[in-house]
């Protein structure tokens, strides 16, 4: 490959596997975020690799801040704090926004109290309000299975759909509102409610309670949960490092091998062989083999201690055999990997010891480029 | 993806850009961003990716002369280590190397004809 063209096809290379993986993190329900994370830091080892000279090396524009949760709370707070504002200064600007959005919701269920007479109409924290979603609003999925909820288990739901509604507080129904709205429990009780209704005539003495309100009660849970499991994966991670690191490389040094013919081609010392355990876990990640998952392995019913089994078969024959040869191809590793052709061949032809191949579509790095 | 995508040779993660992608994919993977199901699938983008971009853009030709120490021919994979190659590109240039593992896969695909 010429030099000058190397930087153009991984440049392409790599936008066309962001575009199509796109689809991917959508369906899987990752960030887009970590999408470009990942095109960044590709990039950034592809460099560190100094193969060839790529494209987006001069302009060193990698964005790396992408924490995840980051841009939601960033907008949280910049638009809490101008609609706090708002309410001091602008005392006859009807729309305060985080007072009304629970009193909407909630007023309806008190003029429809007769529907649903067994939960007090007021929805104060554990409550949930049943007929709320009968009113003709557009429903949400969310209305939708609390609905369903109420209607197969009646009282006994109670607390779930409280919890589905206290989660995520009902947007659509506020378009005045700003999104500061989706932030407010609705377990702000009576008194706010009341507050609301006297609030035209005198705002004044109602500023602490829209401040109250607006505390973005939801955000700061959802960020504590979050930094809980952020916290608890980082622990997991640093906890089974060792164990679950390296998992994809051991997974294509699996499948490479498989390519060469396990190895045959190299003296026995040389053999780079993946640990049994490893492979194994390959194999049930790929969902190749028998998937050996915990029900099946009781539908069995005769062996008792498998997952034992399974265990002391790690230890007991592979590991002898495996260790050796890892290191000896730890040893041995550097000349043999240091330059390769990776192509396709159309046509290998042998005359006496005389070979011809015609190959394609190839990349060589030799002397360290490509 | 429209078609299956094991119609495309996983040989090129073992290129360089292969393998940082690889890298970058293990660091997600250890920091809990992505699950290794996702990952697998954005590998075998990658296939597709770098199969197709070398079939179209790489229009260079390279030509090398050297001594085949050991060849093999399993499961439609040739296998070749030369030593001592020499290497004549299009532009002239020419390079020398010692020892080169060549991995090649059929061009043709097993339903191809």
């Amino acid at each position: 490959m010429s030099k000058v063209l190397v930087g153009d096809v991984y440049a392409k290379v790599i936008g066309d596997v962001c575009e199509w993986s796109r689809q991917d993190f959508e369906e899987g329900g990752v960030e887009l975020a970590t999408l470009d994370l990942l095109k960044s830091e590709w990039q950034k080892k592809l460099s560190g690799l100094k193969v060839a000279h790529l494209p987006w090396d001069p302009p060193p524009a990698p964005i790396i801040k992408d924490q995840p949760t980051v841009p939601s709370n960033a907008k949280a707070i910049p638009l809490t704090l101008p609609s706090n504002g708002n309410t001091v200064t602008n005392t006859p600007q009807p729309p305060p926004p985080p007072a009304p959005a629970p009193a909407a919701p909630s007023a309806i269920p008190i003029k429809s109290e007769n529907k649903a007479p067994s939960y007090p109409p007021q929805a104060p924290a554990q409550q949930y309000q049943a007929p709320a979603f009968q009113q003709g609003e557009p429903m949400t999925a969310r209305d939708r299975a609390a609905m369903n909820l109420h209607q197969s288990f009646g009282q006994r739901a109670g607390p779930q759909i409280a919890q589905l509604q206290s989660n995520q507080p009902r947007i659509p129904l506020q378009p005045s509102a700003p999104p500061t709205g989706t932030f407010i429990k609705q377990e702000d009780g009576p008194s706010s409610f009341s507050g609301v209704q006297d609030y035209p005539s005198d705002v004044k003495p109602q500023i602490p309670t829209p401040l109250k309100s607006s505390q973005t009660d939801g955000a700061d849970d959802s960020r504590d949960t979050w930094a809980t499991e952020y916290a608890r994966r980082k622990a997991l991670a640093a906890a089974h490092g060792a164990e679950s690191d390296r998992l994809m490389r051991a997974h294509f040094q699996a499948k490479q091998q498989e390519l060469e013919g396990g190895g045959l081609l190299l003296n026995l010392e040389e053999r780079n062989m993946p640990s049994y355990s490893l492979s194994r876990k390959l194999k049930s990640l790929t969902g190749e083999g028998p998937s050996t998952t915990p029900s099946l392995t009781r539908a069995q019913a005769d062996a008792t201690g498998d997952d034992e089994d399974d265990e002391e078969d790690e230890d007991a024959i592979n590991s002898d055999l495996d260790d050796p040869d890892e290191l000896a191809a730890n040893e041995e590793d550097g000349e043999n990997t240091d330059q390769v052709m990776l192509c396709t061949y159309d046509k290998v032809q042998r005359v006496k010891n005389k070979w011809k191949c015609t190959l394609k579509d190839g990349i060589f790095r030799v002397g360290g480029t490509e | 993806m429209a078609t299956a995508p094991q119609q495309f040779y996983e040989l090129y993660r073992g290129s360089s850009i292969g393998e940082a992608l690889i890298d970058t994919i293990d660091d997600l993977i250890n920091d809990g961003r992505i699950e290794p199901q996702l990952a697998m699938k954005i590998l075998s983008n990658f296939d597709r990716a770098i199969a197709e971009t070398l079939a179209e853009k790489v229009k260079s030709r390279l030509t090398f002369k050297g001594h085949l120490e050991t060849y093999r021919f399993c499961d439609d994979v040739w296998t070749f280590l030369v030593k001592d190659v020499r290497f004549k590109s299009d532009g002239g240039q020419e390079f020398h190397a010692d020892k080169v593992k060549i991995v090649s896969c059929n061009s043709k695909k097993p339903g191809e004809v």
